[in-house]
């Protein structure tokens, strides 16, 4: 069937600010950076926003949207859902970090998004497994849309923290041993650690996609001689992509100082260029079951 | 508690002659607009080598699903089951436009209304069924092929009419855990029933050459 943009636009561009959030969030539980910062934050609720309305475009009937409080079972019921949850967290949150609450609070509050984001990304791949599109009824495709999301929030994460000044709480895990040091030296010692691991995610979560969607496009195989034009060329463009991402992660992950921000650019465009192919790609091989009144979905 | 009644259509096809009446007949009664529909006859086209050669029509509409993908799907309860008559329906005034459902449907047996911007489908005349009288697929069908009732009535119109048949006469459309309750009746003597064959997949046999638009 024909790619529906909304709905590639809704899980690249939520899926995204999820994972960035939940990057950041990992990162700093990890001890290997500060807990997210406003800026993190700021991005990841405007992509989740960007993403919500992107969703609605597809609607006919926006007048009646209070109508999904009907069905709390159905995808697209658990999609919204997770998405207010979401957002609502990312404000909590910032409203943490702008009254300088303790990290405690700030953990706990960062996780519960993290967590949210993450199953919310898988969710929204989750809605499309249906009888009628028998190429879509794998856990592969989820998965390839939560690895998929997670390669390119991870790519967003690696160029903030390589564009950015370490986070606003500042409180990262080497922050014992930065007050022991000359202050600049382990700023910026903290900072390549920081862009360093970043970039590690950023390779980790792409090989991980690149296998979620190998995973997908190997079981859609048999459903490829009835997909629309331009699946082969979208299919290609995912590995390719997903390669770039991986490829940028590791040269920062290995280089920090001297990858810096062009390989977050990098990481980041290409997470979002696989993440958007792999979701057409999907589209393009999701013929029904039967068409038997040929009815287009456009 | 009383259980779910299972209403549903049962089409004869050694009975039926390609006339397209049923088409004809649920466009009218429901007001469907050209370019959509209820209700589609599909030739399967002549397959056997000649002079061995068959061919039949294909009545399709809503299955009346047990496991209902298209209810399931639906973020705002428009596509429901009801209660009382087991029926599959749409209430248009909760559809939000969405077409989760018309993707959900294995049969692609969904109608989009053009006008009002919501999905519609087949719903076996709820306006004349709940009074007593058939659907008028079933009233116009003037090869008498066409039956509505309940499947859990053994004294309903669709189960006496599938009581006449063996089991290897009685058809489906290919079940991929949806559970279509609708049955077709075709005997080997008339034809090889090539439902499996009409998927996109296997797409061999299907035309919708001389349908009604």
């Amino acid at each position: 069937m024909e790619a529906q943009w909304s709905l590639v636009l809704f899980t690249v561009l939520s899926g995204a600010g999820a994972w960035l959030f939940a990057s950041s969030m990992i990162q700093a539980l990890a001890k290997k950076g500060a807990l997210p910062g406003r800026v993190e934050t700021i991005v990841s609720a405007v992509l989740l926003a960007a993403g919500g309305l992107a969703s609605m475009t597809h609607l006919k009937h926006i007048d009646r949207i209070f109508e999904a409080l009907n069905h709390p079972t159905s995808g697209i019921f658990v999609e919204a859902a997770m998405i207010g949850v979401l957002i609502v967290l990312m404000v909590v949150y910032f409203a943490l970090l702008v009254r300088g609450s303790g990290k405690g609070a700030l953990r706990a509050v960062g996780a519960a998004g993290a967590i949210v984001g993450i199953v919310f990304a898988f969710a929204c791949g989750y809605s499309y497994l249906m009888e009628a599109r028998q190429a879509w009824m794998t856990v592969a495709l989820p998965l390839a849309y939560c690895a998929t999301a997670g390669a390119a929030g991870a790519g967003l994460n690696l160029l903030l923290k390589a564009v950015g000044k370490g986070g606003d709480a500042a409180a990262g895990a080497d922050a014992e041993a930065a007050s022991a040091a000359p202050a600049a030296e382990a700023a910026d010692g903290e900072r390549a650690g920081a862009v360093s691991f970043a970039g590690l995610l950023a390779a980790v979560l792409a090989v991980v996609a690149l296998l979620c969607c190998a995973a997908f496009l190997i079981y859609a195989a048999p459903w490829v001689a009835e997909a629309k034009d331009g699946f082969v060329i979208w299919a290609v463009v995912t590995f390719a992509a997903v390669l770039v991402a991986a490829g940028a992660g590791a040269w920062a992950w290995k280089k920090p100082e001297a990858a810096g921000a062009a390989a977050g650019g990098v990481a980041a465009a290409a997470g979002i260029v696989c993440a958007v192919a792999l979701r057409v790609a999907m589209w393009l091989v999701g013929t029904s079951l039967m068409d038997l009144f040929l009815m287009p979905l456009d | 508690m009383p259980s779910m009644a299972r209403n549903c259509l049962v089409v004869n096809l050694d009975r039926c002659i390609g006339c397209y009446s049923c088409e004809v007949a649920c466009k009218m009664e429901n007001d469907v607009a050209l370019g959509e529909r209820w209700n589609k006859v599909l030739q399967v086209e002549p397959f056997g080598e000649f002079p061995d050669v068959k061919t039949y029509w294909l009545p399709t509409h809503c299955q009346q699903c047990e496991g209902s993908p298209c209810v399931r799907v639906c973020p705002t309860g428009a596509s429901y089951r009801d209660e009382e008559t087991g029926m599959v329906l749409v209430d248009k005034s909760k559809c939000i436009g969405c077409r989760y459902c018309m993707m959900a449907c294995p049969y692609g047996v969904r109608s989009w209304n053009e006008a009002q911007q919501v999905v519609e489908k087949c719903t076996l005349c709820n306006h004349l069924t709940s009074a007593g009288e058939l659907p008028a697929c079933v009233k116009n069908c003037c090869g008498t092929a066409r039956f509505y009732g309940d499947m859990d009535d053994p004294n309903s119109d669709v189960s006496r009419e599938l009581a006449k048949y063996p089991a290897e006469a009685i058809h489906h459309l290919p079940d991929v855990g949806n559970g279509p309750v609708s049955a077709y009746i075709l005997s080997p003597k008339f034809g090889e029933w090539r439902a499996d064959d009409l998927t996109q997949q296997t797409s061999k046999y299907a035309t919708t050459e001389g349908s009604v638009e």
